[in-house]
C-alpha cells in the first residue's frame, strides 16, 4: 500500500525528534499548550485535548514497562505507579463507555518485575485477542496524538509532525475504532474509503465501525489502516456503540504473568500510528503524524524485531510493504 | 572475612556559611556519583556512600587556636570498599553495589560502627584507629620468614610503639538474604540493639548480634502480585520510643505502628494521610504524591515527609492533615507530564530537619536545594555549583522565574538542567553545618563566624 510506506518513511525521519530517556533535557520555550492547564474531561472544547493527553500519557506508560535495562531488577516502585497509571486509565476509558477497554500494562515487565520467580500465571485469553493498542479506544482522542510525546505535545511549532497547535484539536480525528486484526485489514480500507470523500463525516465512521473483533491478529507492527475521521469530536458514543466484539479486559497487571511472544506482540504494540485519513494526509492537512510516535513504536518493536513472528492470520499486505517495514525496524 | 582496609588521613577542603547566605568551597571531585550522605551522631563524622559501592568517611578537625578562619575543616578519614556487585543466578539479575543508606550507631567506645545497605545486603562496620603497633617480636627473620621454633632461645615480649595514624575498616557483621525487594530504608533503634532494613514490601527487625535471623515486623505484600498498588517508600524508628515506628507509602501516606501491639505490625496504629485537593487533580497526582523520605524531627514529635513537589510537617498527633506545607518547587507542576516521560517524577529526594527542629532543608534540580525555616516562615533557594561562586565567597540565594519578564540573576524555568539534581543533604545535629551531595561532588557548608 502507497500509503503505507509513506507513512513509514515519515515516521522514520521525524523519529530524531523523540527525546531520549532521562538524562539531562532543557526545556523548550515554546512549551506551553497541552500541559499548562490540565483539563479536566468535562470540559466541552478541551475534552479533546485531556484525552489527548491522557492518550500520551498511555503510551509514555507502556514505552516505560518495557523499557527498562534488562540487568538489574527494575524498581517495583516505579512499576507499581506507571501500572497504577495505566488502570486509571483504563478505568476511565471503560467508564466513558469504550467498548474496547485499553489494554492495561497486562504483560508488564513480568518476567522482571517478579521478584520471586513464582510467576506461573498463563497469558490471559484476552491476550489472544489482539489488542488494538489500547490507545485509540478513548474515543475521541486524536489519533495522530496517539504517541504524540509529552514534548511534542507542548511544543507548538508547526514544522515538527505534529499536530499540536491549538487550532489543530478541531481538526484532529478521532481514532476511529479500529480494526486491529489483519483480517479485517481490508474491510478497514473500505472504510477508508468510503471516509475519503466526506472527511468530516462523523457519522460514516460509526457506521463503518471497525470491525476489529476477535480474532486475533498478526504481529502488531504495521497494521490497521484505519480510517481516519477528520474533524475532532469530543465523544463518539455512537462510535462505541458501533462496536463489535468485546474485548475482554485484563484486569491484572501480571506481575506474575509470564510475558510470551504473543503478548508481546499482540499486547503492547501500539499500531494507532498508522491510523490516518488517507484523504487528508493528500491534501496534506491535520492528519500528519506524529514522527515521534513512530520512534516510539520503534523502540517498542525493536527488540522484537530480530525475532521471527510467523502471522496467525495471513495479512492482506505486500510482502514488499513487509520487506521495508522491517527494513526500519531493524534499522532503528 | 574481607582484610580490612586502611587509609591515611589526608587533607580536603572545606567551605562556610552563615545564615542568611552561604560561603562554599568545592570537594574534590569523587569517583562515583554520590548516593548518600550522613553525619554521625557528634557531627564529628561526615560519610558518604556511593554508586560503586564505597563509603568515605571525612573527619572534623579539631579546633586550633592558630587557625580560627579554619575551624572545623572536614578531612577525608577512612575509605572502603563496602559492597560488591554480585549476580542474582536464579532471576539472572545484577545486584548493584551502590549504597542506598548508611546509618551510624551511637558511638560506644573508641571505634565507630555504622550500617551500610545497597539492595539486598546490610553491613555493620567498624571503623577504628590505629596508632601503635607491637614491635619487638623475635619470631620471624629479617627476611620475614618464621623461624624455627628450635633456634628461639629467649622470650621477647614485643613493645608498642607509636606509628603513623591508620584507620581501619572493618565489617564485623553481615545482614544477608532477608530481602527479596530492594531495600530502600534502614534505621537504628533508640535501644542501639536492634534496627530495622524496609523494603518495597517488607519490614524486618535484626538484633546487631544475629545475622542470620530477622523478624519481619511489616509485609503489605498481597497474596496475589497483580493486586498491588502501592509499596513501601521509607520507614524510620522513632528517636525515643523504641516501640514505634513509621513508614511510608507509594500513595502519599504514613503508617505509625507500635510494635508492643503485635508482632506483625500490619495494623497501624495511626495513620497519615492528606485529602486530595481536588483542583490540582491530574493524572500524575498519585505519582507526584509519593513519599520518597520521611524524618522524625529530633524531639520525636513531628515528622517530615518529601514528595516530589513538597516538604510536609506532620505533627504525630494529627493524622488528618500535614501541620506546614512547603512547596520545593511548585514550578514544576505545568510539566509533570515531560519529567513523566524523561522519568524525572520518580526521583527522590531526601529532607533533614537541623538540628532544633527549626529549619527544614531538600534538594532540587539545577543543583538548588531549599532551606525552609518553620518559625519565619522564609525559604531560601541556594545552588551547589563552582562555577557560580568563588572559595569561601558568600553564597548568594537564587531565583526561578516562573513566568513574565525574567529579572537578571534569576533563572527561567525551561533552562533548568534536570540532570544536575541533589537528592541527598544532611545536616549536623548540633551545628549549622551541612553537606549537600551534587552528583559526584560533596559541597560542605558552615555558619560564618561573625
Amino acid at each position: 500500500m502507497f500509503w503505507y510506506s509513506e507513512e513509514v518513511r515519515n515516521l522514520h525521519r521525524c523519529g530524531r525528534y523523540m527525546l531520549g530517556k532521562g538524562g539531562k533535557r532543557k526545556f523548550d520555550e515554546h512549551e506551553d499548550g497541552l500541559e499548562g492547564k490540565i483539563v479536566s474531561p468535562s470540559d466541552g472544547p478541551s475534552k479533546v485535548s485531556y484525552t489527548l493527553q491522557r492518550q500520551t500519557i498511555f503510551n509514555i506508560s507502556l514505552m516505560k514497562l518495557y523499557n527498562h535495562r534488562p540487568l538489574t531488577e527494575p524498581s517495583l516502585q516505579k512499576t507499581v505507579l506507571i501500572n497504577n497509571m495505566l488502570r486509571r486509565i483504563q478505568e476511565e476509558l471503560k467508564q466513558e463507555g469504550s467498548l474496547r477497554p485499553a489494554f492495561p500494562a497486562s504483560a508488564p515487565p513480568a518476567a522482571a518485575a517478579d521478584p520471586l520467580g513464582s510467576s506461573s500465571r498463563e497469558a490471559p485469553p484476552a491476550f489472544s485477542q489482539p489488542a488494538p493498542a489500547p490507545c485509540e479506544l478513548g474515543g475521541a482522542a486524536a489519533l495522530e496524538a496517539c504517541l504524540t510525546p509529552a514534548s511534542l505535545l507542548e511544543d507548538d511549532d508547526p514544522d515538527t509532525f505534529c499536530t499540536s497547535s491549538p487550532a489543530a484539536p478541531a481538526r484532529l480525528a478521532p481514532p476511529a475504532l479500529l480494526p486491529p486484526e489483519k483480517d479485517s485489514f481490508s474491510s478497514a480500507l473500505d472504510e477508508i474509503e468510503e471516509l475519503c470523500p466526506t472527511s468530516t463525516s462523523t457519522e460514516a465512521a460509526e457506521a463503518d465501525g471497525p470491525k476489529g473483533d476477535s480474532s486475533s491478529g498478526g504481529p502488531g507492527a504495521p497494521q490497521r489502516p484505519e480510517g481516519l475521521q477528520e474533524g475532532g469530536r469530543p465523544e463518539d458514543p455512537k462510535l462505541m456503540d458501533s462496536l463489535p466484539g468485546n474485548f475482554e479486559i485484563t484486569a491484572s497487571t501480571g506481575f506474575l504473568t509470564d510475558l510470551t511472544l504473543d503478548d508481546i506482540l499482540f499486547a503492547d504494540i501500539d499500531t494507532s500510528m498508522y491510523d490516518f485519513d488517507p484523504c487528508t494526509s493528500a491534501s496534506g492537512t491535520a492528519s500528519k503524524m506524529s514522527p515521534v510516535s513512530a520512534d516510539d513504536l520503534l523502540k517498542t518493536l525493536a527488540p522484537y524485531s530480530s525475532q521471527p513472528v510467523a502471522p496467525s492470520q495471513p495479512f492482506k499486505m505486500d510482502l514488499t510493504e513487509l520487506d521495508h517495514i522491517m527494513e526500519v525496524l531493524v534499522g532503528s | 572475612m574481607k582484610s580490612p582496609m586502611e587509609t591515611k588521613k589526608g587533607k580536603a577542603v572545606c567551605g562556610f556559611h552563615n545564615a542568611e547566605s552561604l560561603v562554599e568551597l568545592g570537594w574534590p571531585t569523587m569517583p562515583d556519583i554520590i548516593s548518600t550522605v550522613e553525619f554521625n551522631h557528634t557531627g564529628e563524622l561526615l560519610a558518604t556512600g556511593d554508586k560503586g559501592g564505597r563509603v568515605v568517611i571525612f573527619q572534623r578537625e579539631q579546633e586550633s587556636k592558630n587557625q580560627v578562619h579554619r575551624r572545623g575543616e572536614y578531612n577525608v578519614y577512612s575509605t572502603f570498599q563496602s559492597h560488591e556487585p554480585e549476580f542474582d543466578y536464579l532471576k539472572s539479575l545484577e545486584i548493584e553495589e551502590k549504597i542506598n543508606k548508611i546509618r551510624w550507631l551511637p558511638q560506644q567506645n573508641a571505634a565507630y560502627f555504622l550500617l551500610s545497605t545497597n539492595d539486598k545486603t546490610v553491613k555493620l562496620w567498624k571503623v577504628s584507629e590505629r596508632d601503635k603497633r607491637p614491635e619487638g617480636y623475635n619470631l620471624k627473620d629479617e627476611e620475614g620468614r618464621l623461624r624455627d621454633p628450635a633456634t628461639i632461645t629467649t622470650l621477647r615480649v614485643p613493645v608498642l610503639r607509636p606509628m603513623d595514624l591508620m584507620v581501619e575498616a572493618t565489617p564485623r557483621r553481615v545482614f544477608a538474604n532477608a530481602h527479596t525487594y530492594h531495600i530502600n530504608s534502614i534505621s537504628v533503634n533508640s535501644d542501639y540493639e536492634t534496627y530495622m532494613s524496609a523494603d518495597d514490601l517488607r519490614i524486618n527487625l535484626w538484633n546487631f548480634e544475629i545475622t542470620n535471623q530477622s523478624f519481619n515486623i511489616v509485609d503489605i505484600k498481597p497474596a496475589n502480585m497483580e493486586e498491588l498498588t502501592e509499596v513501601i517508600t521509607a520507614a524510620e524508628f522513632h528517636p525515643h520510643h523504641c516501640n514505634t515506628f513509621v513508614y511510608s507509602s507509594s500513595k502519599g501516606t504514613i503508617r505509625l505502628c507500635d510494635m508492643r501491639a503485635s508482632a506483625l505490625c500490619d495494623r497501624h496504629t495511626k495513620f497519615f494521610e492528606e485529602p486530595e485537593d481536588p483542583s490540582n487533580r491530574s493524572f500524575f497526582s498519585e505519582i507526584i504524591s509519593s513519599i520518597s523520605d520521611v524524618k522524625f524531627s529530633h524531639s520525636g514529635r513531628y515528622i517530615m515527609t518529601r514528595d516530589y513537589l513538597t516538604v510536609k510537617v506532620w505533627d504525630l498527633n494529627m493524622e488528618n492533615r500535614p501541620i506546614e506545607t512547603y512547596q520545593v518547587h511548585d514550578y514544576l507542576r505545568s510539566k509533570l507530564c515531560s519529567l513523566y516521560e524523561n522519568d524525572c517524577i520518580f526521583d527522590k529526594f531526601e529532607c533533614v530537619w537541623n538540628g532544633s527542629d527549626s529549619v527544614i532543608m531538600t534538594g532540587s534540580y539545577n543543583n538548588f536545594f531549599r532551606m525552609f525555616d518553620r518559625n519565619t516562615k522564609r525559604d531560601v533557594t541556594l545552588e551547589a555549583s563552582r562555577e557560580n561562586s568563588k572559595p569561601r565567597a558568600i553564597l548568594k540565594p537564587r531565583k526561578v522565574c516562573v513566568g513574565g519578564k525574567r529579572r537578571k540573576d534569576e533563572i527561567s524555568v525551561d533552562s533548568l538542567d534536570f540532570s544536575k539534581k541533589i537528592l541527598h543533604t544532611a545536616w549536623h545535629p548540633s551545628e549549622n553545618i551541612i553537606a549537600v551531595a551534587a552528583t559526584n561532588n560533596l559541597y560542605i557548608f558552615q555558619d560564618k563566624v561573625n
